[in-house]
């Protein structure tokens, strides 16, 4: 009982606390949320058209592309500007520009697909539409409040 | 579906050679010279001498899981995604452990070296996956299996909103211009949910079945296993990025599998703009249930996004095409354009004009190499 305890005291939360602060854009600590919401963008989006022709019959495989069409990083980056512009306040704005510059990421590496494989889809600007619909209105309701 | 110009495959696979070079032959080289190197850079030395020979180790294993790549990439897919992983890890390593002061500069080459892999992986991965479908997305037709022909085709097919009943109108066409005869079986769902113009509550069901792929079932289709058709010819739709449950059902039903087995078969896919993944599971199911795949084709409506995404919304909430009135000039059309329609009529007649194979049943695996090489 006690090797449990003290397995369970000396844990820590150290890196995802990390990355809970990394999320909320602190402005001295730019290069390292850019470099992760554009890797996180271009993963995402590649890991959707990677699933466009394989596991055809996996409902797990299904609903991860779906998610991916848009719900995913539109969510996720909504509550990236809420977060943010709740631990730095008056930052609200710039925010917005930097959730512009990833669903610019987002096209662009829907698109550089097309450069791999002459039969595919690319980026869904349509859908990509219907994420910024969800990013963009919290994110101004964000910065004004 | 437009067939763009890619990369090609040599391009890749020469890529993989080069990391393979980078990861193994560099690796050795660090482990050997470590001391000199570090010192030329600037870099101190590592504290943890066995964990940067740990390190070392690894970074070369993914060397020689890129060379295997290169020798023969469609034999080694499943290392590329392992490939993936691992690279993009340790390029995230590298980049948290910079910015965090722990990583002297130096080591970025290598994190950006990574970064650049985790996506040209990615690519080359896309391009390995299912390359037969690359193969009739080009055009091709392929050969038939070797049984008399009795110059009769049979179309299943269900269309809610028309599209689908339109493209294959055209198929017809074609093939009927090339003296075949055409039969067509509409799926009819055993449920009364599919059905258009639509609740939003019954949209709401549909679109949720459409993602978690909850299957349903439709009325026997009636056709014996000794029918007369030299050609079946499949259409389905793009429901929420997937085929549509009631031509699905079709597959899922065992006693529908004589319809298809040993028969030539083509896939017809229509939809606003997401085709590629319904196009997918439709061949997959064809070709589970011992069809053989002579063709396919696939478009989108016509129009520019993100209209033609708004214009679908506004078609299925609405329930008729241009509609709201005061939004007719720029919604887009909810059907395939003439270009589309012509060029299946053409479908149609090269499906008519196919050829026998010389081998009955040759494996559409076996196409790729030939493919794409």
């Amino acid at each position: 009982m006690d090797i449990i305890n003290s397995f369970l005291q000396n844990a820590t939360w150290g890196p995802f606390k990390d990355f809970l602060q990394l999320m909320s854009l602190p402005p001295e600590r730019m290069k390292e949320w850019l470099s992760f919401l554009i890797a996180f963008m271009i993963l995402c989006e590649l890991t959707r058209l990677a699933l466009a022709t394989v596991f055809t019959r996996s409902v797990l495989a299904h609903v991860t592309r779906c998610l991916l069409t848009f719900a995913v990083q539109a969510i996720v980056l909504a509550a990236v500007l809420v977060w943010a512009d709740y631990r730095h306040p008056g930052r609200g704005w710039i925010n917005l520009g930097v959730a512009l510059l990833m669903y610019v990421i987002w096209y662009l590496a829907g698109q550089l697909v097309l450069l791999a494989r002459p039969d595919t889809e690319g980026a869904d600007l349509g859908f990509m539409t219907v994420g910024a619909l969800i990013t963009f209105p919290v994110g101004i309701i964000a910065a004004i409040v | 579906m437009h067939f763009h110009k890619a990369i090609s495959f040599k391009i890749f696979r020469y890529l993989c050679l080069l990391t393979a070079l980078a990861n193994a032959g560099g690796n050795v080289g660090m482990l050997l010279f470590y001391k000199p190197i570090l010192h030329l850079v600037g870099a101190p030395l590592p504290k943890d001498l066995a964990n940067f020979a740990f390190v070392a180790g690894f970074s070369f294993t993914v060397g020689v899981l890129a060379f295997m790549v290169f020798l023969s990439p469609y034999k080694t897919v499943p290392l590329l995604v392992v490939g993936i992983v691992g690279k993009a890890i340790y390029a995230f390593f590298s980049f948290y452990f910079y910015y965090h002061g722990q990583l002297h500069p130096f080591y970025m080459i290598f994190g950006w070296w990574d970064a650049v892999y985790t996506v040209i992986f990615f690519l080359f991965l896309m391009q390995l996956v299912s390359p037969d479908l690359t193969a009739i997305n080009r055009g091709d037709i392929l050969d038939g299996v070797d049984r008399p022909r009795t110059n009769k085709a049979l179309f299943i097919y269900f269309s809610m909103t028309g599209n689908g009943s339109r493209a294959m109108k055209r198929v017809r066409e074609g093939l009927e211009s090339r003296g075949y005869s055409v039969a067509e079986k509409i799926c009819e769902p055993n449920e009364t949910l599919f059905h258009f113009p639509f609740s939003l509550l019954v949209f709401i069901r549909i679109m949720l079945r459409a993602i978690f792929r909850v299957p349903t079932t439709v009325k026997p289709l009636d056709i014996p296993d000794n029918h007369p058709y030299d050609l079946v010819v499949v259409e389905s739709q793009t429901w929420f990025v997937g085929m549509s449950a009631p031509v699905e059902a079709v597959f899922q039903d065992p006693k529908n599998k004589g319809i298809f087995n040993g028969r030539d078969v083509a896939a017809v896919n229509v939809c606003r703009g997401l085709w590629q993944r319904p196009q997918a599971q439709l061949i997959r199911w064809l070709e589970n249930v011992g069809g053989h795949i002579v063709g396919a084709r696939a478009y989108e409506n016509p129009g520019h996004e993100p209209i033609r995404c708004f214009s679908l919304f506004f078609f299925l909430g609405s329930g008729a095409p241009g509609k709201p009135a005061f939004l007719k000039s720029i919604l887009t059309p909810q059907h395939i354009g003439p270009e589309a329609e012509a060029e299946l009529v053409t479908f149609g007649q090269a499906l008519a004009d196919r050829k026998k194979t010389v081998t009955p049943g040759v494996p559409l695996s076996l196409l790729p190499q030939r493919a794409t090489a």
